[in-house]
């Protein structure tokens, strides 16, 4: 008598349109010392920027592939076309960018979003930003908010090649070695100190080209006393050959400071997702992670938070929904490495239609992290026998003078609850999804008000279909 | 003339393979208040839970009857959109879903309309008053922290605004204080004074029906009717237990 | 033999943890070790000699190259067994006293048939500042209704590199109850590996570590759950003083087809002194819905509150300290049923001798 809801695939009409690219100017595909070559003489790259992708590239070639985590068999880099120029230069003014790009991301919601609530927006299409624009007022007040290209050259040359590439160096695992080799657009946020911005930047990444990677490279500085929030969101149409997203974010965040960064990622589900993001907390301040993962066909991500000085937070909040073809192998990385640090740690997973998710975790507490707090909390919801979730959390205590509390759960939606849901008159499936929803909640409670919204979409998508 | 508001023929109920009623036959006409008695373990919830349609509790035999039509095998969500209402015994935390948004969406199920949050908050803001609850319950977690009292209420509260035919109230008067009763049996005679439904009322406590006019009272012993009386049959089970009938 | 990995964890995660596995170097091949046998008056327990070829498949905790080592010793296991029907419920002791200076190895298989029950105490003891190598590996064989309780308890010499394997298999509604003491060694590899494979099998254990010095701990526990309806609890508590290591691997397993099965892992560390190095890894690994797994863990100083309470009453620091440890070590030793053998156990925990009166 008890019937199981059997749930569709999502509906990704919403992110599921490409346009062609037009005059796009393309490398091989492939990674050869005369692609990168090609590349750094493409972006006018200073000297040491060359050599430096070059020294990548040496590395990528002698590290292994992970050993752990979800295959990566069906990607094939000799594929993957690493850099592929949109045919526009960078504008500020949304009226000058080409027809079909501006299409994309109008359907994408980006400039209704700019007018309404963002103070600043940057977005990159395939290799390179397209736009970019900070409110008058922003920038007035000394924020510095543009693509990493012009920035190598401008007036804050020397504070690029101090921080790029040092919180997270190529030799940290072989996909942050190819990062270094072929990277290209992305953003450079600088927070002067005591800038408090009260409502966010934004960077849109948007991968259009079949076969191809992205690399973008976030670097963000904020400087003392300052506060930003910045969001990220990235999609892409589906194509059926691997793409491949490397990425690499890069967060200072100073004394006494606060950084929010808020990602929503729902690449297409051919798209490997191999990131890497990490923030170096100083004195007093906190970095804070909402991170949402819905698409791609592999993940591997794992913030990782460094706090370094005295006092410094971590809060990081997460989910994951891994539904039909996915392996979303996603967490979180805590280095205690100063007194009265804490870190705080609560995700969430969803397993659904033969997904798998796994929750990855590592929590390091040094010997002079006296009087330090550690957090975290996990739980998975299995949707279906057919499905896999693993957690697999390490934790490394090295001073007894400090508190860590680790709780980890696993289970499925309640029968109890969606009876109780029927009884007032709800269908399964709006049970099941409401269930769900609300497992997710911590998430978009942290989320601003467009992205939850979005957010529940993807979970109503995701669980509803016929019940047969 | 017109057919009973609910009529259950010769019902066997089994859970987990075991039978637990045998043979129930129970009439309840529109705007008539009954109560359903018995020991405890006598499978008096089990009979509310069935109405309802709790996919743990199997019909192997009879069938249920609701304005007429069949209901036996009718989903859970369905028999409520038709009037059915079930009050539980310890109702379901659900971390996430708002009291507000729980009710109405439910509200918008029943009467298959869109429902606007002022007009939402106006309905509702009446019945919340009568049963001494704060506005501000309805940012609340479904459930979630509230005490044996609020949740009870949050309860009556949904009976109210859902305002089914048919309202199944399971043990509301257990475990609450005095104070507590009297609110939860205010809402109850609301429920009969303005929705006009029926009710059964499922107990072993008899404090939460003095103020209400009972027509008929049904004893249940190990999954049988034993006896049916009017509501003087109330203070003398009081009085006497049910020893008389646990023969 | 030279090198060993050991400990394998199930599923791996990054390697700068080093957690994945341990690596052993310079290990001596092994000689026989005969245990001394204790059975009680009146116990049906049966003990014999066994080649325990038929266990040969079954997964352990520390893991295949176990295997190998304690083949090099060559000898016949010992095995304990009670027959269909019969209690043996009253503690058979085996007592293991390994020699100072030599390598020593022991395979023991446990086997209780269908509708028995088996209760064995296993002791490792040494001379108090003996140096030396042990292993020891355990089979547990649980038929249908059947029960073993077992209890290990290490009191090894100070300079002991010790390793400590079990793998278990229990039937429809077998069931194991079992306790584990570590007092003793210096350098101790755990390893128990229990597959739940009949409909309604239990797995109860609990594991106390009590080390300091330098003493290194590295444990792998997993319960993997294959019957429906399987249930695990296991507990992990432990003290670590000076400037002890340890690393907890935990790991329950949810394989296909075990619809209704719970499984729930705790932790609690107390970490005594500031130079102890407390690693963890609990690991839920899940392929089927209908299951509930739980872990949870707290590890660090003492709780404020009850330390400020203890203080109150005018028990310093240092004081309340030991008293939690010895409460701790006093709760897990009222499961040994053997009043001597726990009595001997305690004292070695508070003085370091097993002198009883």
């Amino acid at each position: 008598m008890k019937e199981k809801t059997k749930v569709s695939d999502i509906d990704r009409n919403m992110y599921d349109f490409r346009y062609d690219e037009k005059d796009a100017y393309k490398v091989q595909e492939g990674l050869t010392p005369a692609i990168v070559e090609q590349i750094s003489k493409e972006k006018k790259d200073p000297e040491w920027m060359r050599e430096f992708r070059l020294h990548c590239l040496d590395i990528y070639n002698q590290i292994p592939i992970p050993d752990w985590g979800p295959s990566i068999d069906g990607l094939d880099m000799d594929n993957i076309v690493t850099y592929v120029r949109p045919n526009t230069k960078m504008q500020g003014d949304w009226k000058d960018v080409p027809q079909d790009i501006k299409d994309t991301f109008e359907r994408l919601g980006i400039p209704q979003a700019e007018r309404k609530s963002l103070a600043g927006v940057g977005a990159q299409y395939d290799s390179e930003l397209v736009y970019h624009n900070v409110k008058d007022e922003v920038a007035q007040q000394g924020v510095v908010y543009s693509d990493i290209e012009s920035a190598l050259h401008g007036e804050y040359a020397d504070l690029i090649r101090s921080h790029f590439m040092k919180l997270v160096p190529p030799t940290d695992h072989k996909f942050a070695a190819l990062h270094g080799a072929v990277w290209s657009g992305g953003s450079f946020v600088y927070v002067p100190e005591g800038v408090h911005l009260t409502i966010p930047l934004q960077s849109y990444f948007r991968l259009n080209a079949k076969g191809a990677g992205q690399f973008e490279h976030t670097l963000i500085i904020v400087e003392d006393n300052a506060y930003l929030h910045f969001i990220e969101g990235c999609s892409a149409p589906k194509y059926n050959v691997a793409n491949l997203h490397a990425g690499c974010v890069e967060l200072y965040v100073g004394k006494n400071s606060t950084l929010r960064y808020s990602t929503i990622e729902n690449w297409s589900k051919n798209m490997y997702n191999l990131n890497t993001k990490r923030a170096i907390v100083a004195e007093g301040g906190k970095i804070e992670w909402v991170s949402g993962s819905f698409g791609s066909h592999t993940s591997y991500l794992y913030p990782m938070s460094v706090l370094q000085g005295r006092g410094a937070r971590c809060e990081f909040t997460g989910i994951t929904f891994a539904g039909k073809g996915q392996e979303l192998d996603t967490g979180a990385k805590v280095v205690h490495n100063a007194p009265d640090t804490s870190s705080y740690i609560n995700t969430k997973s969803i397993s659904k239609d033969g997904g798998v998710s796994v929750f990855r975790s590592a929590v390091v507490v040094k010997p002079q992290a006296k009087r330090s707090k550690s957090a975290v909390s996990c739980q998975s919801l299995m949707v279906d026998n057919i499905s896999r979730s693993d957690t697999i959390p390490a934790m490394d205590i090295r001073t007894n003078d400090a508190d860590v509390g680790h709780e980890a759960r696993i289970g499925k939606i309640s029968d109890e609850a969606v009876f109780y849901l029927m009884s007032r008159g709800i269908s399964e499936e709006d049970a099941r999804a409401m269930i769900v929803s609300g497992f997710a909640d911590n998430v978009s409670k942290e989320l601003p008000l467009e992205y939850a919204v979005e957010m529940n979409n993807l979970i109503n998508l995701e669980m509803k279909g016929a019940i047969g | 003339m017109a057919e009973n508001l609910l009529q259950v023929e010769n019902l066997n109920v089994n859970v987990d393979d075991k039978e637990i009623l045998h043979g129930i036959d129970l009439e309840i006409g529109r705007q008539e208040t009954h109560v359903l008695m018995g020991p405890n373990g006598a499978g008096k919830s089990t009979l509310g839970n069935t109405l309802m349609g709790n996919p743990r509790y199997t019909v192997t035999n009879g069938r249920i009857l609701f304005n007429g039509q069949d209901i036996t095998k009718e989903s859970v969500d369905k028999r409520a959109k038709a009037g059915i209402f079930l009050s539980f015994q310890a109702p379901i935390e659900v971390p996430g879903i708002s009291l507000g948004d729980f009710l109405r969406s439910a509200m918008e199920q029943r009467t298959g309309k869109r429902m606007r949050v002022m007009e939402f908050r106006k309905a509702v803001q009446e019945n919340m008053e009568l049963l001494n609850m704060d506005m501000s319950y309805l940012e609340r977690d479904l459930n979630v922290g509230f005490s044996g009292g609020e949740k009870k209420k949050a309860e009556v509260l949904q009976l109210l605004m859902l305002r089914p035919e048919l309202a199944i109230l399971d043990e509301t008067d257990s475990g609450l204080d005095v104070d507590a009763v009297r609110t939860v049996s205010k809402g109850i005679e609301q429920y009969q004074k303005t929705v006009k439904g029926s009710l059964l009322i499922i107990t072993h406590s008899t404090k939460i029906l003095e103020a209400l006019n009972v027509d008929l009272v049904h004893v249940m012993v190990q999954g049988e009717l034993v006896a049916i009386g009017d509501d003087s049959m109330i203070e003398e089970i009081n009085e006497q237990g049910f020893a008389k009938y646990e023969a | 033999m030279n090198d060993m990995r050991v400990n394998t964890l199930p599923s791996p995660t990054w390697k700068w943890l080093k957690m994945n596995y341990a690596d052993v170097k310079d290990v001596q091949e092994a000689q026989a070790c005969s245990p001394q046998v204790e059975i009680p008056e009146g116990s049906p327990a049966v003990v014999g000699r066994t080649d325990a070829a038929v266990y040969r498949e079954y997964r352990t905790g520390v893991g295949y190259d176990m295997v190998k080592l304690v083949d090099t010793a060559g000898d016949l296991a010992y095995e304990v067994a009670a027959e269909a029907g019969q209690k043996a419920d009253k503690p058979v002791v085996l007592r293991m006293d390994f020699d100072a200076d030599k390598s020593e190895a022991i395979r023991v298989v446990l086997r209780a048939e269908e509708g028995s029950e088996l209760t064995v105490i296993m002791v490792y003891r040494s001379k108090k500042e003996a140096a030396g190598q042990a292993a020891v590996q355990t089979y547990l064989d649980v038929k249908k209704n059947a029960k073993i309780n077992l209890i290990q308890i290490d009191v090894l010499g100070k300079g002991f590199r010790f390793f400590n394997d079990i793998g278990g298999r229990l039937e429809d509604k077998g069931q194991t109850d079992m306790t584990n003491i570590i007092l003793g060694g210096k350098e101790i590899y755990e390893g128990c590996s229990v597959d739940l494979a009949g409909r309604e099998s239990s797995l109860e254990a609990d594991i106390g570590y009590f080390i300091g010095n330098t003493v290194k701990l590295d444990m792998n526990y997993e319960a993997v759950h294959h019957g429906k309806k399987s249930e695990c609890r296991m507990d992990a508590n432990g003290v670590l003083r000076d400037k002890a290591e340890k690393l907890f691997r935990g790991t329950i397993d949810f394989r296909d087809g075990c619809a209704g099965s719970v499984g729930n892992e705790k932790e609690d560390v107390l970490m005594f002194d500031d130079g102890v190095i407390n690693r963890t890894i609990p690991l839920i690994l899940c392929v089927e819905e209908d299951v509930e797994g739980n872990h949870g863990a707290t590890i660090g100083k003492l709780d404020n509150d009850l330390l400020f309470y203890m203080e109150s009453r005018g028990i310093d620091e240092q004081s309340a300290y030991r008293a939690i440890a010895d409460a701790r070590l006093r709760s897990l030793c009222r499961k040994i049923p053997d009043s001597a053998i726990r009595c001997r156990t305690e004292n070695y925990f508070e003085s370091g001798t097993e002198e009883c009166e």
